[in-house]
């Protein structure tokens, strides 16, 4: 294999080592947000980082001397964002249906010292209504507000044009909104936290 | 958060879907500072501003909390992915450009085999992944499935264009019977080479000196028949016309012919003379024989998908897909993907604002804003409608017939279903409409399988080009 440092425009292997370190753990989140599964997650994302090693021995930007890291960090969600969606239509599942992103973990809930069980029915509440979203609604929401991304930022990761995304964004929200009441007014949901 | 049951002045509804973006910072500043300014005089509009904010900030506390104990539940601490790890898959995936590299140097070279046969085995490793490559992408392709970076739903039953069927043709008349006739001379070596000592690479001159030339007779006869073969594929490949997409496997389908006649020459010049170091020079080992298994293992795959993907109506219904090589179709095909690009990719791009429109009518069920989705529907159709005009008189390769039937079949389905929408926003009937609208979801599906087939590209040779075992590259 080339080695891609010998070309003055390629990314040292020491620099994609430090992206591959960077961004790994906010990617293998974020994926596992959209499929569910940890494992899956993982390989989705080792995927990912295959292709940006290509890009980099390509010399392709991003990936070149002087790479601008949200240009960086941008291409990385964009693969992967289209990984997890491709896994999802390989499983039939376009729309979410498990719990995903916020999958009970309740033996490591982590107790603050304030405001335990209001967390708690809170987050019952709140994972009921991510479940009701569509992976590319669920997406935005979480790169927006987790990953910080802005609208047009994330219209380049999901593919659509930046009004797309702001409307994706405002209609995610006010659908998890609408979902989050829903939840709370169905009787026996134990969410009744006000 | 609570049920909001204030009441919303007439203002509010043009500033409720922009509450959600102020709550995320996803405005900018000209609009953050409009918004904030209704918002700090109404209450109903504070109180939704409150559940956005309050949810915004469930989701981050959450997904900290959760995440964090997540990863630590999992045992799996990060990071999880070394580099070494990539490069380990890279090189597994990468391993069919290594019939290009230079030979290694005489001390590396496996001592079982002779350099020939090393060579060859190379060629095998080669070939055997870009053929299961091949085999896996055309599976892939008949289920409808998708590799990691893209979808690829091929007809393997379509037809190539005229000048790719005739160039696989050209070569299945050509191509095959050298690869045939190359089996028995290099069999004819191996036979020679053994007795003498095995590896051609420490054949020593006195084992040439010893070895009875008699022994070179043997092989007049297929090295005949492998330089005649040869000879006659050359012939026809300069007469060739390779498609657009296949002029690099071209010129390198010329090299390796013209590599085998130089040393089938020699060869033959060697049995003819009875001169053993001839024919088992280094130069008649034949290496780049080695390079037919990667252009015939390309041609075998097919084109490749169009680069970028046309649109689907919208990304979130078919699914994105990561963008694909650069590639460069035949020109039938080029000219119907640009007709496409040109009258297709709009119609795609304004479907967002209709569905917006539409979702916008079904919270309110509010005539007002059905009649404000009618300038929408209007454009929408008259997009429909000039697609329908062109496609009507284009001309679509050979592979994308049935594509291009099937697409004006969806397309006359959608402008019956926006006519009746606009019928219905004519006739001031919101039921009609949203029950003509629910019903247009099945309409927007059946693009979904053209569009990706258009975008994985006209498909694989069926059958393929083989004869891969004479070349020992599989």
């Amino acid at each position: 294999m080339a080695d891609p440092a010998k070309s003055p425009l390629a990314l040292s292997v020491e620099a994609y080592n430090g992206i591959l370190a960077q961004f790994q753990g906010a990617l293998v989140r974020f994926v596992r947000s959209l499929v569910g599964n940890g494992d899956d997650a993982r390989d989705l994302v080792q995927d990912v980082f295959l292709d940006a090693w290509r890009a980099t021995q390509r010399q392709t930007p991003p990936f070149t001397t002087g790479a601008n890291e949200r240009a960086v960090r941008n291409w990385l969600f964009h693969a992967a964002y289209c990984n997890a969606i491709s896994a999802l239509r390989h499983r039939g599942v376009i729309k979410w249906k498990s719990l995903g992103m916020y999958d009970n973990v309740d033996d490591d809930e982590p107790a603050g010292p304030a405001g335990f069980e209001e967390r708690i029915v809170e987050g019952v509440a709140l994972r009921a209504a991510l479940a009701t979203l569509e992976a590319p609604d669920l997406a935005c929401l979480r790169l927006k507000i987790i990953e910080g991304f802005s609208s047009v930022e994330i219209a380049e990761i999901l593919e659509i044009a930046p009004h797309a995304a702001r409307k994706r964004l405002s209609r995610a929200m006010q659908r998890l909104r609408a979902s989050y009441l829903a939840q709370q007014a169905t009787p026996g949901s134990g969410a009744t936290h006000e | 958060m609570s049920n909001n049951h204030w009441t919303p002045r007439p203002l509010c509804r043009a500033f409720t879907p922009l509450l959600p973006l102020l709550s995320m910072d996803a405005l900018d500043r000209e609009e953050a500072a409009a918004v904030e300014a209704h918002v700090h005089t109404c209450d109903y509009c504070q109180r939704e501003m409150a559940d956005y904010g309050a949810l915004r900030d469930a989701i981050l506390r959450d997904a900290i909390l959760r995440e964090d104990a997540r990863d630590a539940a999992e045992g799996n601490a990060l990071p999880l992915l070394t580099l070494a790890a990539v490069r380990r898959a890279a090189d597994r995936e990468e391993a069919a450009p290594l019939v290009f590299d230079a030979p290694p140097p005489p001390w590396e070279r496996p001592a079982s085999r002779t350099w020939r046969r090393w060579r060859a085995a190379r060629a095998f490793e080669a070939l055997a992944a870009v053929l299961v490559i091949a085999l896996l992408s055309a599976l892939l392709a008949w289920h409808g499935g998708a590799g990691p970076a893209h979808t690829r739903t091929p007809t393997p039953t379509a037809t190539q264009d005229p000048i790719s069927q005739a160039y696989v043709d050209m070569l299945r008349t050509y191509y095959v019977p050298l690869a045939e006739a190359y089996q028995p001379a290099f069999d004819c070596y191996e036979n020679l080479i053994g007795p003498l000592g095995g590896n051609v690479g420490i054949l020593t001159p006195s084992v040439v000196e010893h070895a009875p030339s008699s022994v070179l007779d043997a092989c007049r006869a297929p090295v005949q028949a492998e330089l005649a073969a040869a000879q006659a594929l050359s012939a026809h490949l300069a007469s060739a016309t390779p498609p657009a997409r296949w002029q690099a496997q071209h010129a390198a389908l010329q090299q390796s012919t013209q590599a085998i006649i130089r040393v089938a020459s020699t060869e033959l010049q060697g049995i003819t003379t009875h001169d053993l170091a001839q024919y088992l020079s280094p130069g008649n080992t034949l290496d780049e024989a080695a390079l037919f298994c990667l252009p015939i293992g390309q041609i075998n795959v097919g084109p490749p998908p169009l680069s970028p993907p046309l649109l689907t109506i919208e990304q979130g219904q078919c699914g994105p897909d990561q963008p694909v090589p650069t590639a460069t179709p035949d020109p039938a095909s080029q000219a119907y993907i640009t007709l496409l690009r040109t009258y297709y990719t709009p119609l795609v791009s304004t479907d967002l604002n209709l569905r917006n429109c539409y979702i916008t009518v079904e919270n309110t069920r509010k005539l007002q804003d059905m009649l404000a989705c009618r300038p929408l529907w209007a454009d929408q159709l008259l997009l429909v409608r000039t697609l329908r005009t062109q496609l009507a008189t284009a001309s679509p390769p050979a592979h994308w017939q049935t594509q291009h039937a099937a697409l004006q079949q969806a397309i006359d389905g959608r402008i019956a279903v926006l006519t009746e929408q606009l019928a219905a926003i004519d006739a001031q009937d919101v039921t009609r409409f949203l029950n003509t609208t629910a019903a247009q979801n099945d309409n927007f599906a059946s693009f979904c399988p053209i569009i990706a087939q258009l975008n994985a590209g006209p498909p694989p040779l069926s059958p393929q080009l083989s004869a891969p075992e004479s070349l020992m590259c599989s």
